[in-house]
């Protein structure tokens, strides 16, 4: 291995190295309880948002009985939304986790960086598998909804409904992953810029 | 829960120069600093209770703080809940010797890529090149070629 330590800059960088770490010793940073107390509140703070998630999808799941009650919508697509919410669920699930906690605290940097990446292409990806299941819920659901209802009124005003939760649902969930992308994006350019 | 907390911030108290000197070498911007602290230190609590000493703490603290910094998300930042820490001291805003010294290391280790600047400040924590290696995730052989680049980039700084 070539000698990397034979170099005045080096020498310099060690210096300067050495009078930060002089000025932070001096210093007293932080107040020791305030650690444990801001470390409490943002964990509790990403619990929260991470249950929220979770409790999201178990909430569509458990009111998918609501076709049926309002509209007349068959057990079955009630069953098929169920299992949809699920899926969705463990999708979020399985895409996040390696990223999220556990290799930041026990992997080394680059795996990380992989791991990021194969977050972006799940991201990426997750179209491809989400537009077709949401064009064949939606086309069931509209069967459904025109099969057994004859008022058209009614068909009227509740595909109106369904379009708009669509649309602003639609619009939140491609913005929330458009952010994802943007940030495994620089994530990757912080790796690759060398 | 009491034991644990003390412990923890026993251990945050004795590396906390370690974490700030990351902190401070990948940002000079004051809330940013304090908030990837603060981001560091929940990254190290939620992985306490899995720590069991298989690593050496400051490899482990080491490894937490430069993957932190690398994932570290702005937008969750600036909408997150945020406890102060009272964050007094930043070197970059004094004018003495010492000041200036510190915003040139700064500069120069800015001016490498994210691998190359965890490199460095690894390299400059005296760690050896394996255990460089461990926390960037390449061999020692690699972490040498890397290192004599440094060096070249350096000098034509």
């Amino acid at each position: 291995m070539e000698d990397f330590t034979l170099s005045a800059e080096l020498d310099q960088m060690r210096s300067e190295y050495a009078t930060l770490k002089k000025k932070l010793d001096e210093q007293e940073i932080i107040n020791s309880k305030l650690i444990v107390n801001s470390v409490k509140t943002k964990v509790d703070s990403l619990d929260r948002h991470e249950r929220f998630e979770y409790v999201a999808c178990a909430f569509a799941a458990l009111l998918s009985p609501v076709y049926h009650y309002t509209f007349n919508a068959s057990w079955w697509f009630c069953l098929g939304t169920v299992v949809l919410m699920f899926f969705c669920g463990y999708k979020t699930w399985l895409e996040h986790r390696n990223v999220k906690a556990y290799d930041v605290r026990s992997k080394d940097m680059l795996s990380v960086a992989k791991n990021v990446r194969k977050l972006r292409q799940d991201y990426t990806n997750w179209l491809n598998v989400a537009l077709p299941l949401l064009v064949v819920w939606l086309g069931w659901l509209f069967a459904e909804l025109m099969m057994n209802n004859d008022d058209k009124k009614f068909v009227i005003l509740m595909a109106g409904s369904i379009i708009c939760g669509l649309l602003i649902g639609g619009s939140i969930g491609l913005s929330m992953r458009r952010k994802v992308i943007r940030t495994c994006d620089e994530i990757i350019a912080q790796i690759e810029e060398n | 829960m009491q034991n644990k907390e003390q412990l923890f911030t026993e251990i945050v108290n004795g590396h906390k120069r370690t974490i700030y000197t990351v902190c401070y070498m990948f940002s000079n911007d004051t809330a940013e600093i304090e908030d990837l602290f603060q981001e560091i230190l929940i990254k190290m609590w939620s992985g306490f209770d899995t720590f069991r000493g298989d690593s050496d703490i400051n490899t482990w603290i080491w490894r937490v703080s430069l993957n932190t910094c690398l994932n570290f998300d702005r937008k969750k930042r600036r909408g997150g809940e945020r406890v102060g820490l009272s964050v007094d001291i930043n070197p970059y805003t004094d004018t003495d010797d010492d000041a200036l010294q510190i915003k040139q290391l700064h500069k120069r280790i800015n001016q490498l890529g994210f691998v190359d600047r965890s490199i460095i400040l690894l390299w400059l924590e005296n760690m050896s090149y394996d255990e460089i290696g461990a926390i960037v995730g390449i061999s020692a052989k690699n972490v040498s070629v890397k290192l004599v680049r440094i060096k070249e980039r350096l000098k034509q700084m």
